[in-house]
C-alpha cells in the first residue's frame, strides 16, 4: 500500500486492519494527501479526526493521548494538552476551535474512512 | 553516566573511571525511578567528571573510591553530600545500589535525589545508617531488589526491532508505512539538516 492507495473523493477507502489499531492508541493515516488519526478507544469504537493540532499547526494528534472527561471520548494533544471530542473535534475548553471529523466504520475486517469534505 | 578520561587515558587519574562508569551504567540501565537518575565518575580529585553535582557522583582517591549522592544541576543546583570515603569497588556498588533503591521505594515521584535527600528527617546520617548499617533492617530487601532488577533487564528497544508486530506502530502512516511524513522538511543550516515546518495540507470540513 502507498500514497496512492487512497481512492476517490467521498468514497469509503481502507486504512488498515481493525486488529492493527490498539485500544486507546491513534495511528495517522494518509488519504489523497490529506492527514487523518484513527482512534479506537476502550469500548472498541472508532474515530476519525484530522492529524492536525490546530492550536500548534503540526500534525500530531494521533499520537497524543486518549481518555474521556465524563461520558465523553477525547484525546489530548500531545504538545500543549488541549483536549478534543473525538465524536465531534470540538475543543472541549475553546468553542472557537474544531478539528476535522471524517467518518469510519469497521467492514469485513478492516478499517475504512470516508474524507468530509465542503459541500459544492 | 558521565566519566573522565581516567587512569588509562590521564597523568592525574589514580583508578579506572572509565572501567567503573561502564560497569555502573551496564548495571542500573533501564531501571524505573520516580526521576531521572544522573551520575559521574572522576578518576581523581580534580573531578573533570563534575560528579559532584550528579545524583550519584564517585570520585577517585589513592585508596579506592569516595561516593557523593544527592547533588543537582539546573534550577537549583546543589553539590552532592559525601556518603562514604575510601571504600573499595564492591563496597560502594553495594552502597549505590541500596541508594538507588531506597529512593525509588520512598521519593515521590518526579522528585529528584537532591530533593529527597533534604527530605530525609535526620539527613545524611540517617541515609548513612539506613545504606552502611541497615538501621531499617531492609539492606537485604534492597539488595535483592536490585539483584532482580540487573538479572532481568532486557533491552526493550531491540525487542522492538525483533517483533515485526510492534515495529508496525512505528511508521509514519498505517496504509502508506513507507512515505515520509510530508509536513516535515529540512534545511540545512552550518551544513547540518534542521526541520523545519512546512504547511501540511488542510482539510475543511462540512458538518
Amino acid at each position: 500500500m502507498n500514497a496512492t492507495y487512497a481512492a476517490e473523493l467521498d468514497t469509503w477507502t481502507a486504512m488498515c486492519r481493525y486488529a492493527d489499531l490498539l485500544p486507546e492508541r491513534g495511528v495517522a493515516a494518509l488519504v489523497d494527501g490529506a492527514q487523518v488519526a484513527l482512534f479506537r478507544t476502550h469500548d472498541g469504537n472508532l474515530h476519525a479526526l484530522g492529524n492536525r493540532d490546530p492550536h500548534t499547526g503540526v500534525n500530531v494528534l494521533s499520537r497524543g493521548i486518549v481518555g474521556t472527561r465524563g461520558d465523553v471520548p477525547t484525546v489530548a494533544s500531545p504538545l500543549h494538552k488541549q483536549v478534543y471530542d473525538l465524536r465531534t473535534g470540538a475543543d472541549l475548553d475553546d468553542p472557537s476551535v474544531r478539528v476535522p471529523v471524517h467518518a469510519v466504520r469497521e467492514r469485513d475486517g478492516l478499517v475504512e474512512v470516508r474524507i468530509a469534505r465542503p459541500g459544492p | 553516566m558521565k566519566s573522565c578520561v581516567g587512569s588509562d587515558w590521564c597523568r592525574y587519574g589514580v583508578q579506572d573511571s572509565v572501567g567503573l562508569a561502564v560497569e555502573l551504567e551496564l548495571r542500573y540501565r533501564g531501571i524505573r525511578s520516580p526521576h531521572k537518575i544522573k551520575a559521574g565518575v572522576s578518576g581523581c580529585a580534580r573531578e573533570c567528571a563534575e560528579a559532584q553535582s550528579k545524583d550519584i557522583g564517585v570520585i577517585a582517591t589513592e585508596n579506592g573510591w569516595n561516593l557523593y549522592v544527592g547533588g543537582n544541576g539546573g534550577f537549583r543546583p546543589r553539590h552532592a553530600d559525601l556518603l562514604l570515603t575510601d571504600v573499595d569497588t564492591a563496597t560502594l556498588v553495594r552502597a549505590i545500589d541500596r541508594f538507588i533503591m531506597f529512593y525509588i521505594r520512598t521519593a515521590d515521584r518526579l522528585q529528584r535525589t537532591a530533593a529527597w535527600v533534604e527530605s530525609l528527617g535526620g539527613g545524611l546520617d540517617y541515609l548513612r545508617s539506613v545504606i552502611v548499617d541497615d538501621a531499617l533492617g531492609i539492606a537485604a530487601e534492597l539488595d535483592a531488589a536490585m539483584a532482580f532488577h540487573v538479572e532481568n533487564y532486557r533491552d526493550e528497544w531491540a525487542e522492538v526491532l525483533d517483533d515485526p508486530d510492534r515495529l508496525r506502530r512505528f511508521v509514519s502512516f498505517v496504509n502508506a508505512p513507507g512515505t515520509p511524513d510530508p509536513s516535515i522538511a529540512f534545511e540545512q543550516v552550518r551544513d547540518q539538516p534542521r526541520p523545519v515546518l512546512v504547511a501540511g495540507p488542510e482539510l475543511e470540513v462540512a458538518r
